[in-house]
C-alpha cells in the first residue's frame, strides 16, 4: 500500500533487503531478549522486590501469625475492593488523568445498591443481581460525569474528581439521612461468607477484574490507544484517536469500579461504609503509583498495580502482627512510595539524557 | 552509581520498615518482661501465675477517649498477669477495623477489647476471632449479636445528651438560636448523643434548635460553622459539641466571632484545651464519660472471661457534668481523660 | 513529471487579515518539492489546507487531477496525503512499532481481532522492515521513542507517513532540531522517500538543505507563490531575493 506508483533504485532495495532478512531473524531473539531485560528492571520487579522481602521478613518475626492461610486469606479479601478500583485507576492514571472520586463514589454506589435492595423487599439471587446493576450504574453515572466535564467542559481532572469527591458523599448522605443502610439481604450476606476453592467471592470478583483489566490494557487496541493518550493526546487526536471519547470512557470505567467495589463492600461488611472511604484514594493511587505507573501517564503495567496494592496492605498486616504502632506503616508506606516514584523519575532522566 | 541509586531506594524504605518492626517487637518484649516483674504484687485474679495476652481495638487511634481506656486497662495489667497492646486504625469505619481485628486474630491473644466501629459490619471478624478461642469484650459501642463478645461495657449516650440537653436549656434560659455539631452522619453513638440532647430540647419551646451540622472531625470546620452560625443568627445562644474536636474548635469560633461568654458552648468528652476552656468559662458544660472506668472494667472482665468466670454481658459506666464550678474537684478529675500514661 | 497535488489560487482570510492571497501550489510524483518563504509568508497556512487541517475560502484543489474537497485531516490521510509536523506527534513512552500504528492498529485474526487483541508481532515486523529499507538505523522496536537520538526520530515520523502516504507527504522543517550528521541522514531519507513515487514537500527555512535535496523550489510571499525554480543551478542568493521581494519573477 505503501508504494503505489514507482520503484526505489535498485542499489538501495537490494542492500537493504539483505539486511532485512538477517535483521528480522534477530528480531525474534531480540524480543525474547529485550523483553526478559525488561521485565527484571522495570519498576514493578523491584517492587515485588521490596513485597517478598517484607513477606520474608514479616513471616521470620512472627512464624506463627503471618504466615498463615487464613492471614493470607483475610489481607486478600481485605485488599480486594481497593484493587478492583485500582485496575480501573491505572487505565486513568496511564491515560494521564487522575480520579480523585472513587471513595465517594463507592460509599454512593453503595448507599444505592442498599436502598435498591431495601425497597424491593425480597431477598433472592434476582434482588442481589439488580443490587449489582444499581451499584454498577450508580458508579458509572458519577464516572460519566466526571468524564464529561473532563471531555467537555475541559475543566481539570483535579478539579473535576475533587468537586465530585464532595458531591458523590454529599447525595449519598441526602439519600442515606447520613445514616448507614444496614438492611442488607441475607443472600448477599450468604455469598459474603461462601468461600468457593476456599477464597471468597469477592476475592474472585477482584481477580477476574484484575485478570480481565490487564489482558486489555496489554492485548487490545483499547489499551495500545489509553497509553497513546497518556504519552501523547495531541499524537493520538492526529492519529485518528477519538480521544474525549475514550477519556470518557475510561472516568465511567472508574466509576464502574468505584460502583462494583461499593459492591463488595456491601457483601463483605453488610452495611454501607458511608464514613469508611475517605482514604481509599489515595490508598489506591498509591498503589498504582508503587507499581510503577507513571505520574505524568503514558506507562504502566497492570501486574505492578497488583503488587502496588500489597505492599501497604501487607505492612499493615504485618504491623499489627509485629504489635508495632499503625502510625509506622503510614511512615514506611510513605518511603516506600517516595522511593517508587524517584525510581521512575530516575528512569526518565537516564532515558532522556540517552 | 545509578545502578546503586536505583537499588538503594527501595531498600532503603525497607530499612524504615525493618527498623520500625524492629522496635516494635523490642518494645513489645520489654512490655511483657515488666509486666511479669510486677508479678510479685499480683492481684487476686492472678493464682495461675500465667501471662495473659489481651489486645486493645480501640475505634480509631489518637482520639482521648479511646486512649484513656486503653490508660485505664493499661493501669491494672501488671497486677493481673496481662501483656496488653493497643492496635488501631487512623479512621473510625468499619472496613478500616477489620483489617485489624483480622490481623490480631492471627496473633492469637486470649482475649480483644474492642470499641466497635459499627454494631454489625464488625461481626464477621469478631466471630471468627471467638470461633478461634479468643474472648472479646465490647468497649463503648456493642455488636447487634449479642452472641458475639462476653460483655459490652459503656456509658448511657442518650443519657449523656439529655444531661448535655439539660445543662443547655438552663444556661441560655430556654430562648435562642441553639446550633449542634457533630463529626459525620451514621454513627450510632453520636446521634443517640443528638436524639438524647433533642429530647431534653422539647421542655424548652422557645430555643430553636437548627439541624445538625457536620465537622467531619476537623477542629477548623467545627470553629468556622461556630463563627458563621454567630453571623447569621443574632440570637444565637447556644451550641452542642457532640465530639472533642468539635468543642475544641467552637471554643476558636466562639473566640473568632467574639461571642466568648455570650455563647454557651456544651460540649460532650473531653481534651486538655476543653478543661482549660472549662476553667476560664468560654466552657460552660462538659458531658464527661468514665473511659479510665471502662478501660479498667474492661480488662478485669476480659481475665475473668479468660478465667471462666461469668461476667455480666450489659456493664455500665457513670458520667459527670463538669461545669467552671466543679472541674477542679477530685469528683470530676477522676473523670478527666488522660492521654499519656 | 505528473502533477500530483495542484492548488490553484487559493484564498484564506482570518477576519482583516488575508493569510493567502490567490496562492497557488504544485507538487509532482517521485520529486521533492521545496516550499519556502519568510515568516507569514503563509506557508503554514497552505499546509495546513492541504492536509485538511484547516479549510480555505476560495481556491481548487486537485489530487491526481480530480477536485477534491478535504474535510478534515482523516479525510486528507485516506486520500493519501500525510503530514510529519515538526513537532513529530510521537508517542515518547511508547516503542517506533507502537508508533508506526497508531490510530491503525494491526488486529489478529479471527476472535481475538473481533475483541481488539493486537497483532504486535506482525506490527513489529512490519515496522522493523519499514525502517530497514528506508535506510534508517531505527533497530530496537522495543525502546521507548523518547530515548531516541533526534534524528532516529525524526526517521520513525517520515516512516510511519509513508508506510501511508499513498500520494504526498508533508515535511514540516524535519532538519531544524538536528546537528549534521542527523541531518544527513534524514535529507537522504526524503530522498528515498521521493524515490518510492511519492510527491514531497519540504518546508524548511534553511537554504542549503532546499537546495540539496529538493528537485523543485517554489516561494510563497505575501500569501502568493512569487517563484518556481528548479533544484539544480539556483543559488541561495535567487531564493532569499524571492523570498524578501527584492528578485520579483512573477509565476507564469
Amino acid at each position: 500500500m505503501s508504494t503505489t506508483r514507482g520503484s526505489a533504485p535498485g542499489a538501495v532495495t537490494e542492500d537493504v533487503s539483505r539486511t532485512t532478512a538477517g535483521l528480522l531473524r534477530e528480531e525474534a531473539e531480540q524480543a525474547r531478549r529485550t523483553l526478559l531485560k525488561r521485565a527484571l528492571t522495570s519498576s514493578p520487579a523491584y517492587m515485588f522486590g521490596v513485597l517478598l522481602v517484607l513477606v520474608i521478613v514479616f513471616s521470620i518475626l512472627s512464624p506463627s501469625a503471618f504466615p498463615t492461610t487464613s492471614n493470607a486469606r483475610n489481607v486478600v479479601l481485605n485488599a480486594s475492593p481497593l484493587l478492583v478500583m485500582a485496575v480501573a485507576m491505572t487505565y486513568v492514571m496511564i491515560a494521564g488523568g487522575f480520579d480523585l472520586s472513587i471513595g465517594s463514589v463507592l460509599v454512593f454506589a453503595n448507599v444505592i445498591a442498599a436502598k435498591v435492595m431495601g425497597w424491593m423487599g425480597t431477598d433472592d439471587a434476582l434482588t442481589v443481581v439488580v443490587g449489582l446493576l444499581a451499584a454498577l450504574a450508580a458508579g458509572g453515572v458519577w464516572g460519566t460525569f466526571n468524564g464529561l466535564c473532563i471531555t467537555k467542559l475541559r475543566v481539570p481532572p483535579l478539579i473535576t474528581t475533587l468537586g465530585t469527591l464532595g458531591a458523590a458523599l454529599g447525595v449519598a448522605d441526602l439519600i442515606s439521612g447520613g445514616n448507614d443502610v444496614r438492611t442488607v439481604p441475607l443472600t448477599l450476606i450468604n455469598l459474603g461468607s461462601a468461600e468457593p476453592l476456599g477464597v471468597s467471592w469477592i476475592v474472585w470478583v477482584a481477580l477476574v477484574v484484575l485478570v480481565v483489566g490487564g489482558l486489555v490494557l496489554h492485548m487490545t487496541r483499547f489499551g495500545r490507544h489509553t497509553y497513546v493518550i497518556g504519552s501523547n493526546p495531541e499524537a493520538a487526536r492526529r492519529a485518528g484517536i477519538n480521544v474525549d471519547r475514550h477519556v470518557l470512557g475510561l472516568y465511567t470505567l472508574s466509576g464502574v469500579a468505584a460502583g462494583l467495589a461499593g459492591m463488595l463492600s456491601l457483601t463483605q461488611f453488610a452495611t454501607t461504609t458511608i464514613a469508611g472511604h475517605t482514604t481509599d484514594v489515595i490508598s489506591v493511587i498509591e498503589g498504582v503509583a508503587l507499581g510503577g505507573t507513571s505520574m505524568f501517564g503514558g506507562s504502566g503495567l497492570m501486574v505492578g498495580t497488583l503488587i502496588g496494592i500489597f505492599i501497604p496492605a501487607t505492612l499493615t498486616n504485618g504491623f499489627i502482627i509485629q504489635n508495632v504502632q499503625p502510625f509506622w506503616q503510614q511512615v514506611a508506606t510513605g518511603f516506600i512510595l517516595i522511593g517508587a516514584v524517584y525510581l521512575d523519575q530516575l528512569k526518565r532522566r537516564s532515558r532522556e539524557r540517552a | 552509581m545509578t545502578r546503586r541509586l536505583r537499588m538503594g531506594v527501595p531498600l532503603c524504605a525497607l530499612a524504615v520498615a525493618a527498623i520500625a518492626a524492629g522496635c516494635g517487637s523490642s518494645s513489645s518484649s520489654s512490655k511483657a518482661s515488666s509486666s511479669s516483674g510486677a508479678s510479685s504484687s499480683a492481684g487476686s485474679s492472678g493464682s495461675s501465675g500465667k501471662t495473659y495476652h489481651v489486645v486493645y481495638i480501640p475505634g480509631l487511634t489518637g482520639n482521648p477517649f479511646y486512649s484513656t481506656v486503653a490508660c485505664g486497662a493499661k493501669s491494672v495489667a501488671p497486677q493481673m498477669h496481662v501483656k496488653f497492646s493497643v492496635q488501631g486504625a487512623p479512621t473510625f469505619a468499619v472496613n478500616a477495623q477489620t483489617p485489624v481485628v483480622n490481623a490480631v486474630t492471627a496473633t492469637h491473644p486470649d482475649a480483644i477489647m474492642i470499641s466497635n466501629d459499627d454494631p454489625k459490619g464488625m461481626i464477621p471478624p469478631l466471630l471468627q476471632a471467638q470461633r478461634a478461642g479468643i474472648k472479646i469484650v465490647n468497649i463503648d459501642g456493642d455488636l447487634a449479636e449479642k452472641s458475639v463478645g462476653v460483655t459490652n461495657i459503656q456509658s448511657d449516650n442518650a443519657y449523656g445528651g439529655q444531661l448535655a440537653g439539660q445543662a443547655m436549656g438552663k444556661l441560655i434560659g430556654g430562648k435562642g438560636t441553639v446550633a449542634i455539631i457533630d463529626n459525620d452522619p451514621g454513627f450510632p453513638i453520636s446521634e443517640a448523643r443528638v436524639a438524647g440532647f433533642m429530647q431534653a430540647m422539647k421542655q424548652y419551646p422557645g430555643v430553636k434548635v437548627l439541624g445538625v451540622q457536620y465537622s467531619h472531625n476537623e477542629t477548623s470546620n467545627a470553629a468556622s460553622i461556630v463563627s458563621s452560625t454567630a453571623a447569621a443568627h443574632p440570637d444565637f445562644a447556644g451550641v452542642y459539641t457532640v465530639e472533642t474536636n468539635n468543642t475544641e474548635g467552637a471554643i476558636t469560633g466562639a473566640r473568632d466571632a467574639h461571642v466568648v461568654g455570650k455563647l454557651k458552648i456544651v460540649g460532650y468528652d473531653t481534651s486538655d484545651p476543653i478543661v482549660k476552656g472549662i476553667q476560664d468559662g468560654t466552657v460552660s458544660a462538659d458531658i464527661v464519660q468514665y473511659p479510665y472506668g471502662e478501660g479498667q472494667v474492661g480488662l478485669q472482665s476480659a481475665v475473668k472471661a479468660i478465667q471462666g468466670q461469668s461476667v455480666p454481658r450489659e456493664q455500665t459506666q457513670p458520667f459527670v457534668v463538669a461545669t467552671k464550678a466543679n472541674v477542679n474537684t477530685a469528683n470530676v478529675q477522676r473523670f478527666i481523660y488522660k492521654t499519656s500514661c | 513529471m505528473t502533477a500530483v497535488l495542484e492548488a490553484d489560487s487559493i484564498t484564506k482570510r482570518y477576519g482583516h487579515v488575508t493569510a493567502l492571497d490567490g496562492a497557488s501550489f504544485t507538487a509532482n510524483a517521485g520529486e521533492v518539492t521545496a516550499l519556502i518563504g519568510d515568516n507569514g509568508a503563509g506557508k503554514s497556512t497552505l499546509v495546513k489546507i492541504l492536509s485538511g487541517v484547516i479549510a480555505h475560502d476560495e481556491g481548487t484543489i486537485r489530487l491526481d487531477g480530480e477536485r477534491v474537497r478535504l474535510e478534515s485531516p482523516q479525510h486528507a490521510r485516506e486520500l493519501g496525503i500525510e503530514t510529519v509536523f515538526q513537532d513529530l506527534a510521537l508517542a515518547p513512552d511508547l516503542g517506533p512499532a507502537e508508533n508506526m500504528f497508531v490510530g491503525r492498529e494491526i488486529l489478529r485474526g479471527g476472535w481475538g481481532g473481533r475483541l481488539g487483541v493486537l497483532d504486535k508481532a506482525r506490527m513489529r515486523r512490519e515496522a522493523l522492515e519499514s525502517f530497514v529499507s528506508m535506510g534508517t538505523d531505527v533497530k530496537d522496536m522495543f525502546a521507548p521513542v523518547a530515548s531516541l537520538s533526534g534524528g532516529q526520530r525524526q526517521s520513525v515520523a517520515i516512516c510511519r507517513s509513508i508506510k501511508w502516504a499513498s500520494n504526498v507527504l508533508f515535511l514540516d522543517e524535519p532538519t531544524a532540531a538536528l546537528g549534521v550528521r542527523q541531518t544527513r541522514n534524514v535529507l537522504d531519507l526524503v530522498r528515498r522517500v521521493a524515490a518510492r513515487g511519492v510527491a514531497v514537500i519540504l518546508i524548511s527555512h534553511n537554504m542549503p538543505d532546499v537546495l540539496q535535496v529538493s528537485d523543485r523550489i517554489e516561494v510563497l510571499r505575501l500569501g502568493r507563490r512569487v517563484a518556481q525554480f528548479p533544484g539544480q543551478g539556483t543559488s541561495i542568493e535567487q531564493l532569499v531575493g524571492a523570498m524578501t521581494g527584492a528578485l520579483d519573477q512573477r509565476a507564469a
